[in-house]
């Protein structure tokens, strides 16, 4: 496809295995498409309507969705690969085994989000609001820096299970309410991150830095139900 | 978790969950129940995955197969699944066409004197490869089988007359 005008026609609807390269589809609508297969490299997406979309096995390559409303959308495998995710609307929005590389998602509003499977690698992550997303088997790493810079994050509410969080930063993140099972907090650190009424069950925390990190009245957080 | 404090985590899972609302538990049970129960499958060695097909659907050689995988039954180790074929080797190697007579296709012309092939009997003092986990069999009882119908019953060899039939 050659134009934006011919993939906006395709609202709704399926593209399936086309390739789409340096198109402007800002604030474009293609709510309910999917995307199947589909190659999309440097495509200006930004706060296009994306509500209902799916991403099946869909590879996007420097795309710019800063602000896209992906409101109940599906990415299903496939990988982003330095793709700009800024303040998206995204509750709702489900991630499964999709791998995303030095992707910025400062400030992205995932609230109710499922991620099951993901990768997260390097990029940008601060600010990224998961509130009551429920996290499974996921992985946060960047490598440049030892681990994921998660600073004020917003995990209040979250289920987290089984994920990896290894030398990650969690400075001043809000993680209230947050259950945490089987997740890998090795060498992380907390500090100023409230987890009060938080809930760790059978999580590593070797050598976890807790020192300025909020517990609350009851310090719930610190009774670490099994885990090492 | 032996000897863990069920009651101070249930107490912090209800106050970890005091924000959230009815439906939102009850998407999050769905959710934490596909991931866990329906899409991974359950852990080794519960009760549901332990549990029986149904084997009634099964054709003989699937049931055969089936009880050799999961019954330590010794005289299961007798039974061999060759493809649709069950192959007994009981006293010597002898073959039992079960279900020959309902296989659907073209006439083969009888050969003159078909039998069962069987092994020529061994002197009693000879040893079988595996013999030794064979049971001892019992003493030669009765045999009776339920001949199909339309079927010739046949007469079963002297070689399986330790095998007992329901």
């Amino acid at each position: 496809m050659q134009t934006p005008a011919e993939v906006l026609a395709q609202r709704g609807g399926t593209l399936t295995g086309v390739w789409l390269e340096r198109l402007d589809l800002r604030g474009g609508d293609l709510r309910g498409t999917r995307f199947a297969g589909t190659r999309i490299h440097r495509v200006g997406l930004v706060e296009a309507l994306l509500e209902e979309a799916i991403f099946d096995g869909a590879d996007l390559l420097g795309c710019d969705l800063r602000g896209a409303r992906l409101l109940g959308a599906e990415i299903r495998g496939g990988k982003l690969d330095t793709c700009d995710l800024s303040r998206i609307e995204g509750a709702g929005l489900r991630l499964d085994r999709v791998r995303l590389e030095e992707c910025r998602l400062g400030g992205a509003r995932l609230t109710g989000a499922r991620l099951r499977g993901v990768v997260i690698q390097g990029g940008e992550t601060s600010y990224l609001n998961l509130h009551k997303a429920l996290i499974i088997n996921s992985r946060f790493t960047h490598p440049r820096l030892g681990g994921a810079q998660l600073m004020r994050v917003n995990l209040r509410g979250a289920v987290l299970s089984e994920c990896d969080f290894k030398a990650a930063n969690f400075y001043a993140a809000d993680l209230r309410g947050a259950v945490l099972m089987r997740c890998d907090l090795t060498e992380a650190t907390f500090n100023e991150a409230d987890l009060t009424g938080a809930v760790l069950i059978g999580c590593t925390t070797a050598r976890t830095d807790w020192a300025e990190a909020r517990f609350g009245d009851d310090e719930s957080a610190r009774q670490h139900h099994g885990g090492a | 978790m032996a000897g863990h404090d069920w009651e101070a985590l249930h107490r912090a899972l209800g106050q970890a969950t005091g924000e959230w609302s009815r439906e939102e538990l009850v998407v999050l049970l769905r959710d934490l129940i596909q991931e866990y129960v329906i899409e991974r499958g359950l852990p080794t060695g519960t009760p549901g995955q332990a549990a029986a097909p149904d084997l009634t659907r099964l054709d003989f050689p699937g049931l055969i197969a089936w009880l050799k995988g999961n019954l330590s039954v010794p005289e299961l180790a007798l039974f061999s699944v060759d493809g649709r074929r069950v192959i007994v080797d009981a006293d010597g190697p002898r073959e039992i066409a079960f279900g020959r007579a309902t296989e659907q296709g073209p006439p083969v012309p009888q050969r003159p004197a078909a039998a069962p092939r069987v092994a020529p009997e061994r002197p009693p003092t000879q040893q079988r490869p595996g013999a030794a986990t064979a049971p001892a069999r019992p003493a030669a009882a009765p045999v009776t089988a339920e001949p199909e119908a339309g079927e010739k019953p046949k007469s079963l060899n002297r070689g399986f007359r330790g095998l007992e039939f329901d």
